[in-house]
């Protein structure tokens, strides 16, 4: 089930009266209830996926029983918890990586046959966001840093709650387990905030991103034939799409959850206004930065260690959150791509520099902080490039394709034939809300206008520019990964 | 809590009712499917000759070239199970069918409208055909579902619009020599990608020959024929098309020919009777090419009668 669907704005409110009025009684029905509804979510794409995400819950479970119970022997913990591991791992390899492994290698040994060696299964949405999730609980469980849980309904509910479910943001058992522990009171402020929240996410995803998304398939389906201009736009219209589209996700997921009074962490903070590579990192997809960072970086050696040992780390937890989004060596080299940036600023030790918003107390920033955010961004552009082509290959052409300026009247056309101004305007508006709040938890935080009539007229506003925009549903592109 | 289920029932009750209002526009107009469904529930008893198909018979047979009154049922992305559901609702009206006109286009046999761009046109089906799909599958049930489009929905509830883009007898309208664009010839390479299937599904080709075998079988019982065409196509269409997959297509006819008494067939892909002037684009014919052809079926159903 789609957050920008039909089918979603009847779900939500069923099961929203349902989860306060009829569920809220008794704890441990209502956690029952999150976990009916969180299958009947997932269970809308393909009932088969049910059991595998059934399957991996149990497994984790079971494993964080087992931990604690061999808790005074630390090798039988250890065995357990690696067993967890290497089989949520083996589920996400056969379903997710199969085929590319077996493809490579047919092109390697084979001469690219691959006749009969070939799964070809459906990638189940959003395992890998589903099965991180569980694994941290039991390394978690592992590390003595929380005590495993003996309900299975709310270990069941955690790892299955609809709203971040598919897409994240990746929650860690340490901040969203005990929320199943202990009985869950409405606040009307968070409730509004929550409504909010979706708000503004249903206009990223569906105003932003979805528009973009026309023009860039377009563009990249077609790249040997566009002029420079052209491919240039496309590639920045595509950092707004993915942006919008990822973001806008979590936003609906996080506000989601506020009317669930479960509060949930924040995914993305303005990216886009980052002085360097390095706090692009801190504040893109933050949930699977961090998850990256706690359960394989720091264990590496983190950064407290030789320089040659730095970079190996730096560069596998890029090339491993390049291979998280999927089974394509374009991600890998998106993910060696921004290796590249990052290594400089942590061997030099800058990679903590900017760790404050940028213009903080300003309206405005000053010209080196733009032209650092100006010079973050097109480098960040370069690497989605590599991430949305089909093939290094196509990356290539694409970005050699961007330097023939030639035609630059081509774009113009493009722009006027192709309503681009609109999608351009609303990535402004997009970008002038974002910049105006980037102090705020989100960017359409507007409780503190005081007027009730002011703050509805802009609801209004936006539910018609969101509703404008409805019939070209496209799916979140995170549900892929 | 109250106070919060009372402020957003509030903002969100004008919200609701702006979506209702579209929908019942978007419902009110006439449109294709509408018409057609209409026409031959009321006509159904005096149709002589029905024709079915997707796009290129929707475009391609003009009735009004026809002796007897004829009448045009495809529409666009038609595959052979729509054919058929239509054919079906309608048969045991039709005590006056002399001829089922069925084009087979170089597609058709692995063809389920499900599957492509316009799988969307299934709620039409749903909507105005009475086509069983999901009662609660919003997206079968919800003409917004393509989009709100308040300004048409309100001007169709005015009566001001409709999408209605066929003739009386339900030939396709829209794709007309004066819409033609300047690069038509072009879209052949792309037509032709489109239709061809890299995997051909065995299981649906032994399906829709089925079907066309149930719709011959009753054809049969109601004395009537029935004429399986391959439409014609421009060259720049014809010479990008998989010859495996034509053959296929054609031998999809020819089996039915050799099988059924009352079943002949008519190849007119590459028949030079047709031009330039004669199409919309690489794959459709424009009205001059529709009235060209439809006036070549008549004389070919008259001299099968006269035999």
């Amino acid at each position: 089930m789609l957050f920008n669907s039909i089918e979603f704005a009847v779900f939500l409110p069923v099961v929203f009266l349902l989860y306060w009025f009829v569920f809220n009684r008794n704890l441990r029905l209502q956690n029952l209830f999150v976990v009916v509804v969180s299958y009947v979510f997932y269970g809308w794409w393909d009932w088969r996926f049910l059991l595998l995400i059934a399957f991996t819950s149990l497994c984790s479970y079971v494993s964080g029983l087992l931990i604690a119970k061999f808790h005074a022997n630390p090798r039988k913990a250890k065995s357990i918890n690696v067993i967890n591991i290497v089989l949520n791992l083996l589920i996400l390899g056969v379903f997710k990586y199969y085929d590319f492994f077996a493809t490579s290698f047919a092109d390697l040994f084979l001469g690219g046959k691959t006749d009969g060696i070939l799964l070809k299964v459906i990638l189940p949405v959003g395992i890998s966001f589903y099965t991180f999730q569980a694994l941290s609980y039991s390394i978690d469980v592992y590390r003595g840093k929380m005590e495993p849980t003996q309900d299975i309904i709310q270990f069941f509910a955690y790892v299955s709650f609809f709203p971040q479910l598919v897409a994240g943001p990746i929650e860690r058992a340490t901040n969203l387990l005990p929320q199943f522990a202990k009985p869950r009171t409405f606040d009307y402020e968070t409730g509004v905030d929550g409504l909010r929240q979706i708000l503004w996410g249903l206009f990223k995803k569906m105003v932003v991103a979805d528009s973009c998304a026309v023009f860039v398939d377009q563009v990249f389906s077609s790249h040997q034939t566009q002029s420079g201009s052209t491919l240039l736009l496309a590639a920045v219209f595509f950092a707004f799409q993915i942006y919008g589209d990822f973001s806008g996700y979590s936003d609906i997921a996080i506000g989601t959850a506020k009317l669930f009074g479960i509060k949930l962490m924040r995914n993305f903070n303005v990216p886009y206004f980052s002085r360097d590579i390095a706090e692009f990192w801190r504040r893109w997809h933050i949930s699977l930065t961090t998850w990256f960072r706690d359960y394989v970086y720091i264990p590496m050696g983190g950064s407290r260690c030789s320089k040659a040992k730095i970079v190996r780390n730096t560069f596998t937890i890029f090339l491993l959150s390049g291979f998280w989004h999927g089974a394509n060596w374009t991600f890998i080299a998106w993910g060696a791509y921004h290796a590249i940036l990052f290594l400089p600023l942590i061997l030099l030790g800058k990679n903590r520099k900017y760790r404050d918003t940028v213009a903080e107390g300003r309206l405005l920033p000053n010209l080196k902080e733009f032209g650092q955010m100006l010079l973050t961004f097109i480098l960040v552009v370069i690497g989605w490039i590599i991430f949305r082509a089909e093939s290094i290959g196509q990356a290539w052409e694409y970005f050699c394709g961007m330097w023939s300026w030639e035609t630059l009247s081509a774009c113009y056309k493009f722009f006027i034939q192709a309503d681009i101004w609109k999608t351009s305007i609303a990535i402004l508006a997009m970008l002038v809300i974002e910049w105006l709040s980037r102090q705020k938890i989100y960017a359409f935080s507007i409780s503190s206008i005081p007027s009730p009539w002011i703050r509805t007229t802009i609801y209004y506003v936006l539910i018609f520019i969101i509703l404008m925009n409805f019939g070209t549903q496209q799916t979140f592109i995170y549900f892929q990964f | 809590m109250r106070r919060f289920l009372i402020k957003t029932s509030l903002l969100l009750l004008p919200v609701l009712v702006f979506v209702v209002l579209c929908e019942t526009g978007h419902r009110t107009a006439d449109n294709d499917y509408k018409y057609k469904y209409r026409w031959l529930s009321e006509h159904a008893s005096r149709v002589k000759i029905l024709s079915l198909g997707s796009s290129h018979g929707y475009q391609g047979i003009e009735p009004d070239q026809f002796d007897d009154l004829t009448f045009n049922a495809a529409h666009v992305s038609q595959d052979l199970h729509y054919d058929e559901f239509i054919f079906n609702s309608f048969v045991d009206r039709m005590d006056s069918l002399k001829c089922l006109i069925l084009p087979i286009s170089y597609f058709s046999p692995w063809s389920r409208l499900e599957d492509g761009l316009e799988a969307w046109r299934v709620r039409r089906y749903h909507l105005y055909y009475h086509y069983p799909t999901s009662w609660f599958d919003p997206q079968y049930n919800l003409e917004i579902y393509s989009g709100l489009r308040p300004r048409t929905a309100l001007r169709e509830i005015l009566g001001k619009s409709n999408n209605l883009y066929v003739t009386e007898l339900g030939r396709g309208t829209r794709y007309n020599k004066e819409n033609r664009s300047d690069n038509w010839k072009d879209t052949g390479i792309l037509a032709a990608e489109r239709h061809t299937r890299d995997n051909p599904d065995t299981n649906l080709y032994q399906a829709n020959l089925l079907r066309v075998r149930r719709m011959i079988e009753k054809c049969r019982e109601k004395h009537a024929d029935v004429l399986l065409i391959t439409m014609p196509a421009y060259i720049t269409y014809r010479e990008n098309l998989k010859e495996d997959q034509l053959s296929k297509a054609i031998s999809f006819c020819l089996s039915l020919k050799e099988e059924y008494d009352n079943v002949y067939y008519l190849d007119m892909l590459a028949d030079p009777r047709f031009t330039e002037d004669d199409f919309y684009d690489s794959d459709h014919l424009n009205e001059y090419g529709a009235a060209k052809l439809s006036y070549i079926l008549n004389r070919a159903i008259k001299e099968r009668q006269m035999d």
